[in-house]
């Protein structure tokens, strides 16, 4: 497959006499080897949830994480070369609390997705601080901003898409395929959460446990009725109702895994 | 006087030596016009009888100084540079006066924020388009347009002149009698103002510096003649 | 007669020569202050926002007609007053510039209270050489409702009711306390706590009083009083007549 390519592949900036960049093709292909990643988006939140490689029953699968919470609102779930992530993950962490800091609001989930796609075409830039060669990793972004839930895609070339639901990972074909066949607009956030441990079950080599996936979810709460407002200098935007993200428990996943076979 | 132990902190020209006094401008209809005096000051001393205080910065702007003379000439080898760059990307478009003078504001607020002040207090006037600009700045980088404008001590006896005086309708002879009577005033009172004055204007057909004129004091008004003694306060 | 003609040759440019006793330090200030006041109210959904157009330096009018109010987006104008003028139009720029950042960056219009979180760090950034700007933003909050926020010139923020900065603050702001916030007063109703509870047009003949009395006694609050309304429809701009000497 790719024995044609050899004199064209070794410089990331470099496109082939076809147009193509395959350092960053290639990138890409690492995604398929990684983990299966699955995302779900609802009118009640968004949900992901992640295969754990439990490579040796000596490993303590709490110790793999491949869902990170980047602020309050906004989670990311990652496959491939995770280690990759990290670095993404930290950048997208500081451009939130800037964006807090400067504005006194949350940033937008698409503003975010954007300031992780930047980094990551930032590859082969003669600046110290760039990456030599694509991030070879690819992030689900789950946000509950003032749009609304949103689950967004990016991938090692620096792009963005925005999903209902969407899969990535070495399954992710067929997990794709029955997301589509099983998603609807009306889900509920039960329903997401079923679907996309679900198929995570049917993609999944080894036998599904709650220690060898991992789920997540952000949504918007009711808020604790507000204390009466004194003065205006008490009032803080958009306090009424705050999103949360959050990392589900082994105690939560199994509960979803005893209604999948219940 | 000059040399300054090595131990010493780096110390920023502060306050001007060399200086020049008021210059005034105004709109009129059809151009703007400049006008200053041609002496430059070291304290009382009259250092420089014969100096050039108002330029053409581009084909139709020009500038007025007040303050420090080599600050000034530091301000044209800016603009001159700033010229010389649009030049050569030779695209056919030169710099509005409002661009210039937006650019040489913040030139100005810079060199104050790095306590370094360009000592000088500066009008910009300029003709494009039908429209007359006219516009202030300073070694503080203050910033602002009007219809006439006064800098120095000029603007304590040339602005509420033409605060009376000024109309948009004036014509070119109008404008110029204005700042001629303003000048002289500034004359008759700023210790450091000569009676040789240079009156500039940019209209639709450029930038025009006129050879300098001598104004004629009239020095034989009798409470001139008579001094203050008389009114009993020592003034007059 | 000394301290004038020292004052003067310090407003004309020229080094002042003091023949006061004991040693002169020559040393530059790198601030003017061309003064000035502004002032803002917010009502139920309006806020009201005026800043006088003198500018001067010490008793010298430079200008009538340079306006202290920046409209920053159609629901938050900014207000400087007590200023110096350069470090405003600097605030000014830079302030633009990063709206327009923001809103390539988040496909939005900033709302009021980012805005003011933008300025307080702007000013804050400055901590250490002040931008020498006595600030308020007004507008409407995101729900619509009527806001204010002060700042101090190293950027303390808070929202209030009304505020009142520049040179005749201390003419204005008990004005604006007696008539609409009553805090000390045992026997008036308290307003609510996001705004006044006037009208529109009592809050600008409020602001018109508060600035023509501000006149009388204030050398350089004149000439020319800008009043902005901003409600759900924009900002709407008037002018009001001050003294003119």
């Amino acid at each position: 497959m790719f024995m044609t390519r050899s004199e064209y592949d070794r410089g990331v900036n470099t496109f082939s006499p076809e147009g193509r960049l395959f350092q960053v093709e290639y990138a890409i292909e690492a995604i398929k080897l990684g983990s299966t990643v699955v995302g779900v988006r609802t009118n009640e939140g968004v949900v992901l949830a992640v295969e754990k490689r439990i490579s040796s029953p000596l490993l303590e699968p709490a110790s793999v994480e491949k869902i990170a919470e980047v602020d309050s609102h906004i989670g990311v779930a990652m496959s491939g070369l995770t280690a990759d992530a990290r670095t993404l993950v930290e950048h997208a962490r500081t451009e939130a609390q800037y964006h807090r800091f400067a504005f006194n609001e949350p940033m937008l989930a698409e503003a975010l997705t954007q300031s992780i796609c930047d980094l990551a075409l930032g590859f082969g830039e003669t600046d110290e601080a760039s990456m030599s060669r694509p991030f070879g990793v690819s992030l689900l972004i789950a946000a509950w901003d003032e749009h609304g839930p949103q689950l967004f895609h990016t991938d090692p070339s620096g792009t963005s898409s925005r999903y209902d639901a969407k899969a990535i990972g070495s399954a992710s074909e067929g997990a794709q395929t029955a997301l589509q066949e099983a998603y609807k607009k009306d889900m509920t956030l039960g329903q997401a959460e079923a679907l996309a441990v679900a198929t995570l079950k049917q993609v999944m080599e080894e036998k599904i446990s709650d220690t060898n996936i991992s789920v997540s979810s952000v949504t918007l709460p009711e808020a604790d009725a507000p204390e009466p407002l004194k003065f205006a200098c008490h009032y803080v935007p958009g306090s009424a109702r705050q999103p949360v993200f959050h990392i589900y428990t082994t105690a939560e996943v199994k509960a979803i895994m005893d209604r999948l076979t219940a | 006087m000059f040399a300054q132990p090595a131990d010493d902190p780096r110390k920023n020209t502060l306050r001007p030596m060399v200086t020049g006094t008021s210059a005034i401008g105004i709109k009129y209809k059809g151009g703007v016009m400049v006008a200053t005096d041609t002496i430059a000051c070291y304290g009382n001393w009259i250092r420089y009888k014969d100096v050039q205080r108002i330029h053409a910065v581009s084909k139709d702007t020009l500038i007025a100084m007040n303050g420090e003379m080599s600050d000034y000439q530091k301000v044209l080898q800016i603009l001159e540079q700033k010229r010389l760059a649009e030049y050569c990307v030779d695209d056919g478009s030169t710099q509005t006066s409002a661009e210039l003078h937006s650019y040489l504001t913040r030139v100005m607020y810079q060199k104050r924020c790095k306590f370094d002040p360009l000592w000088n207090m500066l009008l910009v006037g300029g003709f494009r388009n039908g429209e007359a600009y006219l516009g202030y700045t300073d070694l503080y980088g203050t910033h602002f347009e009007d219809n006439f404008l006064a800098t120095g001590l000029g603007m304590y006896m040339a602005l509420p002149l033409m605060r009376n005086q000024w109309t948009p309708e004036m014509s070119e002879a109008d404008a110029r009698a204005l700042l001629q009577m303003a000048l002289k005033i500034c004359y008759y009172r700023d210790t450091r103002a000569s009676n040789k004055v240079q009156i500039a204007r940019v209209d639709a057909s450029g930038v025009h510096i006129d050879e300098p004129i001598t104004l004629q004091g009239e020095w034989n008004h009798a409470r001139f003649v008579e001094g203050g003694a008389k009114s009993g306060d020592g003034g007059w | 007669m000394e301290t004038m003609s020292r004052d003067v040759a310090a407003m004309s440019g020229y080094g002042a020569s003091s023949a006061a006793a004991g040693p002169t330090m020559h040393q530059w200030s790198p601030y003017v202050m061309n003064s000035g006041t502004v002032m803002a109210i917010c009502g139920k959904d309006f806020a009201v926002i005026a800043g006088d157009t003198r500018m001067s330096v010490g008793y010298q009018i430079q200008s009538r007609n340079v306006g202290k109010l920046l409209k920053v987006t159609d629901k938050a104008v900014l207000g400087t007053g007590g200023h110096c003028q350069a470090d405003t139009l600097n605030l000014q720029k830079l302030l633009r510039a990063r709206m327009v950042q923001y809103e390539h960056q988040n496909g939005k219009t900033p709302k009021t209270s980012a805005v003011a979180q933008l300025v307080s760090q702007m000013l804050y950034g400055r901590r250490f050489f002040p931008l020498l700007t006595k600030n308020i933003v007004a507008g409407l909050d995101e729900d619509g409702v009527g806001c204010v926020y002060t700042f101090d010139v190293v950027g303390c923020l808070e929202r209030v009711r009304v505020a009142c900065d520049g040179s005749a603050e201390e003419l204005i702001q008990p004005v604006l306390d007696n008539l609409l916030e009553r805090q000390h007063q045992q026997d008036k109703p308290k307003p609510p706590p996001l705004h006044v509870d006037l009208s529109r047009e009592d809050v600008v003949n409020i602001v018109k009083d508060a600035f023509t009395s501000a006149g009388e006694r204030d050398i350089t609050t004149g000439d020319h009083v800008d009043i902005w309304v901003i409600d759900a429809s924009g900002v709407h701009q008037e002018k009001f007549d001050l003294k003119y000497d």
